[in-house]
């Protein structure tokens, strides 16, 4: 462990007095979760060293940048730009703190819908219920730090169809800020809903954003969770999702990174109930000096459920890009099927991408797969679209977005469906 | 229309033509036969601009400019089309879109407005029928999953639809079964125009019943070794090509896929 991971953890325990201190002030509490989390923080610290955790990925701008939890940044600077509106029930939380001028007004949210912020509501009984924090730094850090976020609760049977939006967008004022938002999402049996979670913005430095969100799938409920990350190149970005699928639920992750500096996207799963099924879909278009890298944690802790991964990466410029995903299959968790895809094209020489897919499968009686490929485009479609009057850029470019498509084109909002297709093609025309 | 002077092309260094000299005139249609590996499919490629192959001798005029001087794209923007032998597959990328983005190009190089979807479905209409393709087959990907015959009839549609001047058929009759080989000759037969010039790869006679041709070439080891009116084709179908004697024989290096 150097001294720079080793101080990283130690000024974040010379912060946390006052941060708990200035969180009183504010009237926002649960300061027992939080000294758990900042107990894990001390133990783990940010050391690569011997951590499968951070074996492919980079923690190292996390562990070096003195970054500052900054509670009192409420008001956001005039000015701030917003993704256009997608007729979504929109939460806006600026630099991790909820903006309600800002949001939807959810004084009447559809019926069996609570939903609002975290720090109001406050969660004494599930949060961190779901995070599993004893090996993971950065999950501890945010259940350290974090100071708002989403609450949402589905009561038994309720549906909702319009889509929950969560903006987050950091401005001018978070440079050098430890940005940690938190966000709960309790599904009760045979609900269903679209929660997309949006990264934007950044300052003109240095900042992380670190948020973590857990998810608790009730009974035969639905979630799709739509996660689009599209922040400046200043951010540093460590997030992850924790998943808890309780009998025959239904979940759906669908990432899309596409902006900052450094991406660190993880999401951790539970099959815990019998009959519970997931698809995980990503996309990584990266360029320039970008550092993409996603982790993927698939437990089938229950017989008859079904995982169906897929992640694509397209690496420009000198990106580099990690998919690092594994299923495991327990003992008892028969009848499971499980299906892991990682398709990468690197469009540049000096991309690179590392693919680790794994199963691990103590049970007898399942049907897995794993698969990764990592490539160039296909010079025969290059010369075949060329023929027919493509131009060179134009060819790549096409393939290049035909690839992507598969993991876009099933997008459940239209609206964000559209939105991300016109990202892609402008990201890829862009090049570099 | 196109003028094949002394052409010598390589592939990975090793020379598959070996001096070729051929006329086109505006309005003819040529057919090139000949064993696999004598040089058939390189000669497609090569008038397609395949940067795989090489031209180390020799030059190609197409409408009296050196064709060397243009880029793959430019080549088919000015009229040159190539049905391929084997189509690429294209997954995720719309075949109606594809077709679209296509004729836009050509369109847009002509200094025409590019056509809309509803546009384009209308021009494409009567083309889709004409090959007898399956509707459902404009929102699939690229070829991806088309069987055979599909492949060969949606090069046609390309041919119908990007209206070329010069089109090169790389034997698009092979694997066809009877009705699916009139129907591409149906598709061939609707460009036929004075201005207009076809080079027609082929295995067998067959196709040429159909389009009929007004020139027939035998291509063997990479040279032209007999030319002649339609009646070579039924010539060559009866005799095979050991008729053509010590000449051929020579010509025959035998193996390898041309």
């Amino acid at each position: 462990m150097n001294t720079a991971t080793l101080n990283a953890a130690a000024r974040y325990a010379d912060l946390f007095p006052g941060y708990l201190e200035t969180l009183r002030s504010l009237g926002i509490n649960g300061a027992a979760l939080r000294e758990q989390g900042l107990a894990r923080v001390k133990v783990l610290g940010f050391s690569v060293a011997g951590r499968e955790e951070w074996k492919y990925g980079d923690i190292r701008p996390l562990a070096e940048g003195a970054f500052m939890p900054r509670p009192g940044l409420v008001k956001p600077l005039a000015g701030l730009a917003l993704p256009a509106e997608i007729g979504a029930l929109r939460l806006v939380f600026v630099n991790g703190r909820f903006q309600p001028d800002l949001s939807s007004p959810l004084v009447a949210p559809p019926a069996g819908l609570t939903i609002g912020s975290l720090a109001e509501a406050g969660d004494t009984k599930t949060l961190g219920t779901v995070a599993d924090i004893s090996d993971a730094a950065v999950t501890a850090l945010n259940t350290a730090f974090w100071h708002d976020g989403l609450k949402l609760e589905l009561a038994a049977g309720a549906r909702i169809a319009q889509p929950i939006e969560l903006v987050f967008v950091t401005d001018g004022q978070a440079e050098g800020a430890l940005v940690a938002p938190r966000n709960l999402i309790i599904a009760g049996p045979g609900s269903e809903a679209t929660v997309i979670e949006r990264y934007v913005g950044g300052p003109d430095g240095p900042v992380l954003v670190a948020p973590v969100t857990e998810v608790i799938c009730g009974e035969n409920a639905g979630i799709t969770h739509l996660k689009w990350f599209d922040e400046t190149e200043d951010v540093l970005h460590y997030g992850s999702s924790h998943v808890r699928q309780e009998s025959g639920s239904t979940y759906r992750s669908r990432e899309f990174l596409l902006g900052g500096g450094l991406l660190r996207r993880e999401v951790h799963l539970a099959l815990a109930g019998s009959g519970a099924t997931c698809e995980l879909t990503g996309l990584t278009l990266a360029a320039g000096g970008q550092k993409a890298d996603v982790r993927t944690r698939v437990n089938h802790d229950a017989p008859g459920c079904t995982t169906d991964e897929l992640y694509k990466g397209l690496f420009l410029g000198r990106s580099q890009g990690v998919f690092d995903g594994m299923i495991k299959v327990a003992r008892d968790s028969q009848q499971t099927q499980a299906f892991q895809t990682n398709r990468n094209l690197l469009l540049s020489e000096d991309a690179v991408s590392r693919s680790i897919p794994r199963l691990e499968i103590y049970a007898d009686d399942v049907k897995c797969s794993h698969g990764s490929t990592t490539g160039q485009l296909g010079e025969d479609q290059v010369f075949y679209l060329r023929s027919r009057g493509f131009d060179e850029a134009t060819a790549r470019n096409l393939l290049s977005y035909a690839f992507a498509g598969e993991v876009v084109e099933p997008v459940e909002v239209p609206a964000l469906r559209d939105e991300l297709i016109a990202a892609v093609r402008a990201k890829l025309d862009r090049g570099l | 229309m196109l003028t094949i002077r002394n052409l010598h092309a390589a592939v990975e260094g090793k020379e598959i033509l070996k001096g070729i000299d051929l006329e086109i005139k505006p309005g003819e249609v040529h057919a090139i036969m000949g064993p696999n590996g004598s040089g058939k499919s390189t000669l497609s490629q090569v008038l397609a601009g395949n940067g795989n192959f090489e031209v180390t001798e020799g030059e190609i005029l197409y409408k009296g400019s050196d064709l060397g001087e243009l880029a793959v794209e430019e080549r088919a923007r000015e009229g040159i089309f190539l049905a391929f032998q084997y189509p690429v597959e294209i997954p995720g990328f719309s075949n109606a879109e594809f077709l679209r983005a296509a004729v836009n190009a050509h369109r847009k190089h002509r200094g025409e407005s590019e056509l809309d979807a509803f546009d384009f479905a209308d021009f494409a209409k009567r083309k889709i029928e004409l090959l007898d393709l399956d509707p459902k087959l404009m929102t699939r990907s690229v070829n991806a999953g088309f069987s055979g015959g599909e492949k060969k009839r949606n090069e046609c549609l390309q041919m119908t639809l990007l209206e070329p001047t010069f089109a090169i058929l790389d034997e698009t009759d092979s694997g066809l079964d009877i009705d699916a080989l009139k129907i591409v000759a149906k598709g061939v037969n609707s460009l036929r125009a004075p201005d207009r010039s076809f080079l027609i790869i082929t295995h067998y006679q067959r196709l040429l019943e159909y389009v009929v041709p007004d020139y027939v070439h035998v291509l063997a080891a990479g040279r032209i070794v007999k030319s002649g009116g339609k009646e070579l084709a039924l010539e060559l179908e009866d005799k095979g090509y050991g008729w053509l004697g010590a000449e051929f024989a020579e010509a025959v290096p035998g193996g390898g896929e041309g």
